[in-house]
């Protein structure tokens, strides 16, 4: 049982099963819970419609299939086509949005609560993912190169989670903590002693309780997470793009703390593939190696 | 900066926490870090922190243009990607208590 699904679910609390996950929701004024979760649901609902890669009536789906021609879609989708090639800028690279044909190629390819602890057919493929600077965005005018497959799912469910919490305290005034799998955002005032997120991969891995701030984010990726076997081989579903493969784990997990979901998990993605922690910009990080040694930096609390 | 562009600097950086909802109840997380980084105190209906430089989109119901917005407050009226964001939270030890929330691997 995923760690989340064993913390208690009080009056302030919602949490649903989602996108192979748990969606976990907490306001500060529990009067407005019911209202912040039909808000948190119906964004969840219009980012899976705008980007899932397993619906093929998505509107990604639909600019994928368009032959590498222009495509007008949705803001809500144009925000997160940015979102990924800005990611992508960010880390040269490291967190790739043309990966989804290389993930799908390894048995990825279907909600991964359906692929979950199964073994999957051999792969027919394997391939290293398309350069992510043939994606080009103007506006609303996507052109997604031929035979491309963009997979949106390393940052927009950090995207999702940022939206999500915003929406609710805008509306609703209320402070919120909307948690999706592992990515955190928060947005409105704090509860007194902050937001308190458990950070733990799995039972019996190392843990800290941290306190995060009113309006901070925290992401973790790991690659002992989403994981599925093939032919007897173990596989995760972090990529390194330069091969197509899962990336090799120098650590099992990064969680970064920032101003954004957004950034926290492009962060901790980043340094997932890249094997170190050069790219976290100086926010706080907790490195957890595969020998379960931790590594905190930028003033990760002890 | 010319006045121009600091006009437009002033309005996208109101108009984005305007949409964002952040005046006044981000104050505290703003200021938290204001203090942490020693960034300027900024513009909104309550004490904000804006940075003092940056790239990036901020588009708000209210107000757009380029800025950096701290608190990675963008988007459509009152939501947004958060594709601007910049500082670092100051994370406080909470070994002991129960968390509200759990961050691993997913």
């Amino acid at each position: 049982m995923p760690l989340i699904e064993m913390l208690p679910v009080g009056a302030d609390t919602a949490q649903w099963p989602v996108w192979g996950t748990t969606a976990r929701i907490v306001v500060t004024d529990p009067g407005s819970l019911d209202a912040a979760t039909a808000l948190v649901k119906a964004e969840l609902a219009a980012v899976d419609a705008a980007c899932s890669r397993f619906r093929p009536d998505s509107e990604l789906r639909r600019a994928c299939r368009n032959r590498g021609l222009p495509v007008t879609v949705s803001p809500l989708l144009a925000d997160l086509v940015a979102a990924a090639l800005d990611a992508a800028a960010r880390t040269g690279g490291d967190v790739d949005p043309t990966v989804g044909a290389a993930l799908s190629g390894l048995g990825y390819d279907r909600d991964f609560a359906a692929i979950t602890g199964r073994e999957v057919a051999p792969a027919v493929r394997v391939f290293a993912a398309p350069d992510w600077r043939d994606v080009r965005l103007a506006g609303e005018r996507l052109t997604v190169p031929d035979g491309v497959l963009l997979d949106l799912g390393a940052t927009a469910k950090a995207v999702a989670a940022d939206r999500a919490a915003l929406r609710v305290a805008h509306r609703l005034g209320t402070g919120v903590m909307v948690a999706l799998g592992g990515d955190i955002a928060t947005a409105g005032p704090a509860p007194e002693g902050d937001w308190r997120v458990l950070v733990q991969d799995r039972p019996g891995d190392p843990r800290c309780v941290v306190g995060l701030p009113a309006g901070a984010a925290l992401a973790s990726s790991s690659t002992v997470s989403r994981t599925w076997s093939r032919a007897g081989e173990s596989l995760h579903h972090i990529l390194d793009p330069r091969t197509g493969r899962p990336v090799r784990a120098v650590w099992r997990t990064v969680s970064v703390a920032a101003f954004s979901c957004l950034r926290a998990n492009t962060l901790s993605t980043a340094a997932i593939v890249r094997g170190n922690g050069d790219v976290l910009e100086g926010c706080p990080a907790r490195l957890v190696t595969p020998g379960m040694e931790v590594v905190r930096l930028g003033g990760w609390p002890a | 900066m010319d006045r121009d562009k600091a006009l437009r600097r002033t309005t996208a950086l109101t108009g984005a926490l305007v949409a964002a909802g952040l005046a006044g109840t981000l104050a505290t997380g703003l200021a938290a870090h204001a203090a942490s980084t020693g960034t300027a105190t900024g513009t909104g209906t309550g004490t904000g922190s804006t940075g003092g430089s940056g790239s990036g989109s901020a588009t708000g119901s209210t107000g757009s243009g380029d800025a950096t917005v701290d608190s990675g407050s963008t988007g459509d009226s009152d939501s947004g990607s958060g594709q601007v964001s910049s500082g670092t939270p100051q994370l406080t030890d909470r070994d002991g208590d129960s968390g509200q929330a759990t961050s691993g691997g997913s």
